[in-house]
């Protein structure tokens, strides 16, 4: 965020805009009113006389009034709660002055700092103890008896530079002034919230008992029943309708407030990427223990940590970062890159994917790792530091590996792609990117395209269909194109466009379609021709349709292979699982499986929506000649 | 009629009056408002040079090969110190507004940033020594050090807002008139030259 002052701005602006609207629906409760008071005046019966705008403006004034005496008792009531007491009725507890452990001297400079940078004395320090996620929240009647408090995640998890920033937002809503706008809003929403209760009374006949005050008991005697009930309905439905708009308003304005925060907290640090990462590592978190935090209170956290009702109090978290890091994406920085897997790892991830839908599981060799003792050195592949493979079932018999979720894996990825993900415009932009240049290493095609669909999904359909028009433009006109090309295709037409009508089934081509998809599936082992020509015999000869014939790579035309796979599509369960067992059975026959490859299998495996076969079916590398068919 | 003429003869003087008042008024807020922020520079200054004879004598037990990193440190807190005994001079001369004028705080600027340099230059070098960066000594040292870099960054930066703030309203029509006539002085902003510590990167040892 370079300009945080333009930022600040806009937020402002909105945020004064929708004041008005608030002001707008208390009004209009009274203009609502305006009509009962003419019904039950009987003038207009009388005179014929409508329009009468001393009565009118008496009319709209008096309900706001009315509204403004109802909610003066949670005004009252929201005011006279000092800072340190609503924190600690949120479960705060106060920072002890005398600790000396890093992480709250750590606390305590950081905010002292950012005092110093708003001009305002250091307010009261907080900490929500035993809150494992990251959090905060500010309170305070005005500059000088105010609070923050952080939880103990936050504490624990942020770098002084993160802690910082999410120091600056809080500070900044002290300064806005936000808690007490917002005692305003909750107290007239409460007005709002009593005035359709009364006549929710009217409605259900009145109290009766002999408790009642005598004046309640009077006045439901001088108005006939007929006329309370209809009176009574008015006043629900006025009421609910007015308190329904102000809901809404209040939402947006809290949520602008939010974003008016960020850019403060940036003008204050001077430095975006802090609050950004904070909150990035927030956008992971689960299983808090704010979950009870009161529905007047939500507004006052970082992050929200319930949503109460239909209406979000913050804006999403990924808007917040794109806000507060731009829309810039910079080139990769190369040599980032994956390691190919082991073939009972690939099919793991695979299934992991099928089942968890992005929770991909990635393995990558440490550099110490041993070298594979190959059986057949025509066979291996260019790769030299892999790990032999030890079990078949299972994963890393081999502690030299380590594991990275593909949330880790995504967040070693540079900031500016990381933040891309997050945004369906600059996801779009990335995939765009993915397809058309070879500025990206082509082991990270298929676990970006895999992160990249979800956010994708949240376009809109033509918005989608204009993203496929261009990629197939994109890729129709690149010089270069390979299978790879093809593949992310089909990845992305795949999920992104409704399934169209299934061709019809022709068992007489099927033969034909299914040669061609086990030679793509050759062909990406990624060889000399010969050697993958040798493969595709070899597999084939083992299984049920030993006449399958080779189709060389240059009749290998996209427009084949997508034919290929949407005619295989109409196919019969049994025949799609036999293609899915076979290409399992050519990729795992070097014994590796390399990122394109189980990015491959996946495509085949949604494309045709059939899994990837199980561990128990998975061939074993050291027994090569068994390798390809097991029938089912 | 007569009596609108007179009227107008009284209350239009006297409205220039009152608007020359709220004029005076802002311009002596804005003027509080950044002698505040140079007061926040000033404290804060004096606990950097405060921490640092502390901080050399910790780390010196550890990093006995930087003998002259150590003693530059030294020299440039010297330095500063001074600096900071001038500019403190310069504020109790008849006639000055609270503020160093423009040369004793360029001077403390130039000084406070030398000595900045070498303070990220210990931090730099401090990094090549893990078990320096381990004692809790020592990260509370240098905690408190980075708090106060920060603090000192972050003065500056509300004082030289407010100061840009109050010079806007100086120069402007019509505060102008009331600052030629009162003599309110332009007041200078903190601007130290960074350049002198990016052209001479510190060392980094990889030992």
């Amino acid at each position: 965020m370079r300009d945080f002052f333009a930022q600040q701005e806009r937020a402002l602006r909105a945020s004064r805009t929708l004041l008005l609207a608030f002001a707008g629906a208390i009004v209009l409760t009274g203009i609502l009113c305006y009509p009962i008071v003419l019904l039950f005046a009987d003038t207009p019966l009388t005179t014929g006389k409508w329009w009468d705008p001393p009565l009118f403006f008496t009319t709209v004034a008096a309900v706001a009034f009315t509204l403004f005496v109802l909610s003066a008792g949670k005004r009252w009531q929201l005011a006279r709660m000092d800072a340190g007491a609503l924190a600690e009725w949120l479960g705060a507890e106060p920072l002890a002055p005398d600790t000396q452990s890093l992480t709250a001297t750590r606390y305590r400079h950081v905010t002292e700092e950012i005092a110093i940078a708003a001009g305002i004395p250091c307010p009261q320090l907080y900490v929500i103890p035993r809150e494992p996620t990251i959090n905060a929240f500010a309170a305070g009647r005005n500059l000088s008896q105010t609070a923050i408090a952080v939880t103990e995640g936050a504490l624990q998890r942020l770098t002084r530079t993160e802690l910082q920033g999410i120091v600056a937002h809080e500070i900044a809503h002290i300064v806005h002034g936000d808690m007490r706008l917002n005692w305003h809003l909750v107290a007239w929403l409460y007005g709002l919230e009593l005035f359709t209760n009364f006549g929710r009374a009217l409605l259900t006949d009145g109290p009766q008992h002999s408790s009642t005050p005598r004046f309640w008991r009077s006045l439901h005697r001088s108005v006939q029943y007929r006329q309370r009930q209809l009176l009574g309905l008015f006043l629900v439905g006025i009421g609910s309708l007015t308190h329904f708009m102000a809901q809404m308003i209040r939402a947006a304005i809290t949520r602008q407030r939010e974003f008016l925060a960020d850019a403060t907290a940036v003008q204050l640090t001077r430095n975006p990427t802090g609050l950004a990462q904070a909150l990035r590592k927030a956008a992971n978190d689960r299983a808090s223990l704010l979950a009870f935090v009161p529905a007047e209170a939500v507004h006052l956290f970082l992050i929200a940590p319930v949503r109460w009702g239909g209406f979000p109090s913050h804006p999403p978290l990924g808007d917040r970062i794109r806000r507060l890091e731009g829309t810039t994406t910079a080139p990769l920085p190369p040599g980032a890159y994956l390691e190919p897997l082991e073939p009972d790892e690939a099919l793991w991830v695979l299934q992991h994917i099928a089942a968890h839908g992005t929770g991909v599981l990635l393995v990558r060799n440490e550099p110490h790792a041993t070298k594979r003792q190959t059986d057949d050195v025509s066979e291996s592949p260019p790769q030299t530091q892999t790990v032999r493979l030890k079990s078949n079932i299972g994963l890393h018999p081999d502690s030299t590996k380590k594991r990275l979720t593909i949330q880790e894996w995504r967040e070693q990825l540079p900031p500016s792609i990381q933040q891309a993900l997050y945004h369906p415009q600059s996801a779009t932009q990335l995939t765009v990117d993915l397809v058309g240049t070879s500025r990206i290493p082509a082991a990270w095609r298929y676990p970006l395209a895999l992160l990249l669909i979800p956010t994708l999904q949240r376009l809109s359909k033509p918005e989608r269909k204009m993203l496929l028009a261009n990629l197939k433009q994109k890729i129709g006109t690149l010089p270069d194109r390979t299978r790879y090309h093809l593949l992310l295709w089909l990845l992305f037409r795949n999920s992104l466009h409704s399934p169209q009508a299934r061709s019809p089934f022709l068992p007489g081509r099927m033969r034909q379609h299914l040669a061609t998809l086990l030679s793509v599936t050759a062909v990406l082992g990624g060889e000399n021709p010969a050697m993958q020509k040798q493969r595709f015999l070899k597999v084939v000869a083992q299984s049920a349709h030993p006449d399958l014939l080779w189709q060389p790579p240059e009749s290998l035309t996209p427009q084949a292979i997508e034919a290929a796979l949407d005619a295989l599509r109409a196919a019969p369960p049994s025949l799609r699982h036999l293609a899915l067992q076979l290409c399992v059975a050519l990729v795992t026959a070097d014994g590796l499986v390399h990122p394109h490859e189980w990015g491959w299998l996946a495509t085949v495996s949604t494309l045709l929506e059939s899994p990837v076969p199980l561990l128990d079916y998975l061939p074993d590398p050291h027994t090569k000649g068994q390798t390809g068919d097991t029938q089912p | 009629m007569e009596h609108l003429t007179t009227w107008l003869l009284i209350l239009t003087p006297l409205a220039f009056f009152v608007w020359g008042i709220v004029l005076y008024n802002r311009l002596v807020t804005l003027r509080q408002r950044a002698q505040n922020g140079w007061a926040q520079i000033d404290v804060q200054l004096q606990r950097r040079h405060d921490l640092i004879p502390n901080l050399v004598e910790t780390v010196k037990a550890y990093l006995t090969h930087e003998r002259e990193t150590l003693e530059a440190v030294i020299r440039a807190r010297q330095n500063a110190v001074a600096a900071q005994t001038a500019a403190h001079a310069a504020t109790q001369r008849p006639r000055s507004s609270g503020i160093p004028d423009r040369d004793t705080m360029a001077h403390l600027a130039e000084a406070e940033s030398a000595l900045g340099g070498m303070l990220s230059r210990l931090f730099a070098l401090a990094e090549a020594y893990p078990d320096l960066k381990a004692t809790a000594n020592v990260q509370a040292l240098f905690e408190a050090l980075t708090t106060t870099e920060n603090r000192i960054a972050f003065a500056r930066q509300a004082y030289n807002d407010s100061v840009t703030a109050y010079n806007t309203h100086r120069e402007q029509f019509p505060d102008l008139l009331i600052a030629q006539a009162f003599a309110f002085p332009e007041l200078p902003l903190w601007e130290a030259s960074d350049r002198s510590q990016l052209e001479t990167p510190p060392p980094v040892r990889l030992s």
